[in-house]
């Protein structure tokens, strides 16, 4: 069982739902499962969050959204990654991947 | 790895998604079914575990938290959604709007009765006052003056303009105007026209250099031996009598029965502002040199002057306050001496500030009418808006039950607002221009720059402007306490109607009712005050008869007739002409007539009095007294003899009498400047000053002495005054053909009625009580308006306690008692402090009133009797349905 769920640390979000929609267009309700799942309970993203954020990317042009049915029948709107969205999840990953690297060397500093 | 600084700059960034956000918008419609589609799914999915659909339901809304939140953050994520959010309100408000018509007139009718009023007021004092003068370098322009004690105005002889043009270091050119009279010979005709004179740099001063044909004046070339021979002349006159002539200048005209050479044209559209003391005419079509050294003595002139760059009036003021300290010490005897009125001073004001001062304090006085009707607008505004508000407190519940917050709904509120206010501006803008021609047909011909009066974008800005600052500030209050007061009632949704009408919100009506009513008083006292004294005014005794006699300017040469005899027999020669013309009875002359502009005179008794007294005077022609049917009441007129003889004597009117001996004059003596005048006839009190100009030398005009000099002692040019049966249109022409027969080589002109300068005389008066009027009115209505909407909210509020009470047996009397007391409560208070701001607020129109004091207790009690009548009928309509109120429907409401 994983700890309880953490809030976001700012920024955050973006790149979780850009690197969550590289593996495929997805719509809102799959979109939050998917980030439970891969981050095995540890952010659990509300509608409060997930709508706004889905919305931000589309207007930065880095995800697209259509309409579409789902599997059950409804008309849901999924997300795709966009080119520039491909783009900005590179650079959004280093970036990240950067600030883990100096994080991790001060807390392991013996 | 790519950098950040590879990305386009933030803004631009920025800037462009706001641009793609505008154009593709999410739209309300996919955002609703987005999260619904995704509250469907969780309750499919709390179902699928076995809850019980409501129960599902239920636990997916609680999982999403407020749904009007989520989706109002969805739609922030818009970087254009400020934009989107604001038209979307403005539809929503819009319809709103369409949905309480009556609420959405009344608000609008309101707004566009203060936007009118206020831009109309704006607009004149913008044209008159502030707007900078149409010159180069007007903020730098300046008018320096003289005054000896209590003799203001007393202007600059070429001398100290002189001695100024040397010492001064922050005065760069100065310069003397003044008006003058210029007969033009056209062909076989005099024509008069108005002429200037200027010193060498006032038409560069005044952007009539470089002029539009040849050049500027030089007082050293265009004068030869102390005769003009060269002019300049306005674009104008330039078309009319050499017919846009291009090589006009050279060509030779006759003015003043000189022969002149045109030197220059000024550039079309040149008006002259000058200070009204200048006398110079702002259509001016000849302008004569004139020059510094002419050792001209007499002051009078103001001078206008040039600031150096950089300098400001205070500085400026500081070097003349110790430039006069040093002429005083240096030339006592003309500068200090004890038989002056006082020491001398020297005044810089701003040329704009002059021009206006005629008009200042009239329009200052319409200004603050003007803010009161605005005032009682705002609070009728703020008023209906708390009202409409409160009764939308539900709905604000709701809407805050679903998860919107409060910033947006009050910013939905306030947007709703905003919609009526452009409406209301739009509509006030209409009235505006309706009010700008209905000034400008009442006299703004006589308003310094008044022609110029018209609604203008400054004026549009500033008065949209502020209303609606004032708009939002109302909508602001009562969006505010909604909210907060569907907050406090926990479960705003449970409540009664009853309970939702705070106490608080009500208090607030009550008192912004009750300010309406004070802020009413103080306009309608003053637009009684004025019609008062209109009334007086007209009423007013004259002191002479002005019916039956027509005026008749005739020029005169003064080259060819220099001194006062040559003068004496030219006016016989005319009188007895005129006097032959079919229809006249009586003729003589008199300067200046009636209500002309009049100077102010100190005469001294003789020893051993030591009274002064001021008093206006008038240079008149044997008969004068009869012709005006001016009564004596001792004494006798003057005669030919005492002309011929240039006798020492003076007529005086009662008031003189008074004021100098308390006691019978004639034939007592009092001194006028070198001579001693002899009192030989006493006349009723004669008046003829403007209520203002009276104001102005601070001697109330129902007291002014009076002292008519026979005319050799003032030998000015004079207006023939003519007693006759026929009109000025039916005897004039004869009349001018008698004069002009007699070959005196200057034009007769301004052939009116006696009558026309009396009217003339009550004009400032007509002007201020009309408009004032039209501002009382405009106050009343909107307290009436205000009145009775607060008080029909405020009694819906209470329809279910009405209810109860006659279901429990209270008469439909009783109940409109109720309800009219709360009414004229509110009415009382608001009249009491609005009867004490008004006595305060009238302090300034003391200089309009005749014979009225400013604190005029009849009329502050006739004008709280005019508004309480206008709120009892305000209430009674309320009332009435307060008492009508069906017990049934209104327990059913509960």
């Amino acid at each position: 069982m994983p700890d309880a769920p953490l809030t976001l640390v700012k920024g955050t979000l973006d790149l979780l739902l850009l690197r969550t929609l590289a593996l495929g267009p997805l719509h809102g309700v799959a979109i939050a499962d998917r980030v439970f799942q891969m981050t095995r309970g540890t952010f659990h993203v509300k509608a409060g969050s997930l709508f706004p954020g889905l919305h931000r990317l589309e207007h930065q042009g880095w995800i697209k959204g259509t309409w579409d049915v789902s599997s059950d029948g409804r008309r849901v709107k999924s997300y795709a990654l966009t080119a520039a969205g491909r783009r900005q999840l590179d650079r959004e990953t280093a970036e990240w991947r950067r600030v883990v690297d100096a994080m991790s060397l001060v807390l392991d500093a013996k | 790895m790519t950098q950040p600084n590879s990305l386009p700059t933030g803004w631009r960034r920025r800037a462009v998604a706001v641009v793609r956000g505008l154009w593709r918008p999410s739209s309300e419609a996919e955002i609703d079914d987005e999260i619904r589609g995704y509250a469907d799914e969780l309750t499919e999915r709390h179902r699928a575990r076995g809850l019980s659909p409501a129960e599902a339901r239920r636990a997916a809304l609680l999982e999403i938290g407020g749904v009007e939140r989520v989706k109002d953050d969805t739609r922030r994520a818009n970087p254009a959604h400020e934009i989107e959010t604001f038209g979307r309100d403005l539809v929503v408000g819009t319809r709103a709007v369409r949905r309480s018509p009556g609420f959405a007139a009344v608000v609008i009718a309101t707004l566009a009765l203060g936007v009118g009023a206020t831009v109309t007021v704006f607009s004149a004092m913008h044209a008159v006052m502030w707007r900078a003068l149409p010159y180069p370098n007007a903020d730098r322009l300046v008018v320096v003056e003289s005054s000896y004690g209590p003799v203001t105005d007393a202007g600059l002889t070429s001398a100290e303009v002189r001695n100024l043009q040397r010492s001064s270091r922050t005065l760069g050119r100065i310069a003397l105007a003044n008006g003058a009279e210029a007969f033009l010979q056209i062909g076989d005709d005099m024509e008069r026209v108005a002429g200037a004179s200027a010193t060498d740099d006032v038409l560069s001063l005044l952007g009539g250099a470089p002029p539009a044909l040849g050049r500027s004046l030089v007082s050293a070339v265009d004068i030869t031996a102390a005769h003009v021979t060269g002019v300049v002349i306005s674009d104008r006159l330039w078309r009319r009598i050499f017919r846009a002539d291009p090589h006009v200048v050279g060509r030779h005209m006759e003015v003043n029965n000189l022969d002149v050479v045109v030197v220059g044209v000024l550039p079309p559209g040149l008006r002259v502002w000058l200070p009204a003391s200048a006398g110079v005419d702002p259509d001016t079509d000849v302008w004569f040199p004139a020059s510094l050294d002419d050792g001209r003595q007499n002051h009078g002139t103001p001078a206008i002057a040039e600031l150096v760059p950089g300098v400001s009036v205070a500085q400026s003021q500081a070097e003349m306050d110790s430039m006069a300290a040093r002429w005083r010490a240096d030339q006592p005897s003309a500068y200090a001496a004890a038989d002056l009125a006082g020491p001398l001073e020297l005044h810089v004001r701003p040329l704009r500030d002059v021009v206006a001062s005629p008009a200042r304090h009239e329009l200052s006085v319409l200004g603050l009418a003007v803010a009161f009707v605005l005032l009682i607008g705002c609070a009728n505004i703020a008023n209906l808006m708390l009202a409409r508000t409160k009764a939308r407190e539900r709905e604000v519940a709701v809407r805050l039950a679903l998860g919107a917050t409060r910033t947006r709904i009050v910013r939905q509120l306030v947007t709703e607002n905003l919609v009526l206010a452009a409406a209301g501006c739009l509509f006030g803008l209409l009235i505006a221009r309706a009010g700008v021609a209905w000034l400008v047909w009442l006299r703004a011909g006589d308003l310094p720059r008044g022609a110029d009066i018209a609604v203008d974008a400054a004026s549009v800005l500033a008065a949209c402007g502020l209303s609606l600052a004032a708009v939002v500030c109302c909508s602001l209050v009562p969006a505010f306490r909604a909210v907060r007061g569907a907050r406090d009632e926990a479960g705003g949704l449970m409540s009664t109607r009853a309970t939702v009408s705070a106490v608080g919100g009500r208090r607030l009506q009550r008192l912004l009712v009750s300010a309406e009513v004070a802020l009413s008083i103080a306009p309608l006292f003053a637009a009684g005050v004025m019609l008062h004294t209109f009334v007086n005014l007209v009423r007013a005794p004259l002191g002479f008869d002005a019916a039956d006699v027509v005026t008749v300017k005739v020029g005169m040469s003064w080259r060819r007739f220099p001194d006062a005899s040559a003068r004496w027999a030219a006016y016989r020669d005319v009188l007895t002409a005129v006097r032959t013309v079919p229809g006249v009875e009586a003729a003589s002359g008199v300067r200046p007539l009636p209500f002309e502009p009049t100077q102010v005179w100190r005469v001294r008794g003789e020893a051993p009095s030591v009274a002064v007294v001021a008093a206006t005077q008038q240079s008149v022609l044997p008969g004068y007294l009869a012709v005006t049917r001016t009564p004596l009441v001792a004494g006798r007129d003057f005669t030919d003899d005492d002309i011929v003889n240039a006798r020492d004597v003076a007529i005086v009117d009662e008031t003189f009498a008074r004021a100098m001996w308390h006691g019978p004059a004639l034939g007592r003596r009092f001194l006028a400047g070198p001579r001693t005048l002899e009192v030989i006839g006493v006349t009723r009190h004669v008046r003829l000053t403007r209520v203002l100009d009276a104001a102005r030398t601070s001697v109330r005009d129902e007291a002014m002495p009076h002292v008519f000099v026979p005319f050799h002692l003032h030998p000015i040019e004079m207006t023939l005054v003519v007693r006759t049966r026929h009109s000025a249109t039916d005897v004039g022409p004869a009349i001018k053909r008698a004069v002009e027969d007699l070959g005196l080589t200057r034009a007769v002109y301004d052939i009116r009625p006696l009558s026309a300068y009396v009217a003339d005389s009550m004009q400032d008066t007509r002007f201020a009580m009309a408009v004032l009027t039209a501002f009382a009115a405009a106050a009343l209505l909107l307290v009436a308006i205000g009145l009775y909407g607060t008080l029909a909210y405020l009694i819906s509020q209470r329809t279910t306690e009405f209810g109860v009470r006659l279901a429990l047996g209270a008469s439909t009397r009783q109940v409109m008692t109720v309800v009219a007391q709360e009414g004229i409560a509110l009415t009382a208070a608001g009249a009491a402090t609005g009867a004490g701001g008004a006595l305060l607020a009238s302090r300034g129109l003391r200089g309009f009133l005749y014979g009225v004091a400013p604190i005029d207790p009849t009329t502050l009690a006739g004008m709280v009797v005019v508004v309480t009548v206008v709120a009892v009928a305000a209430i009674g309509r309320p009332a009435w349905r307060a008492a009508h109120v069906d017990p049934n429907v209104a327990l059913r409401q509960e």
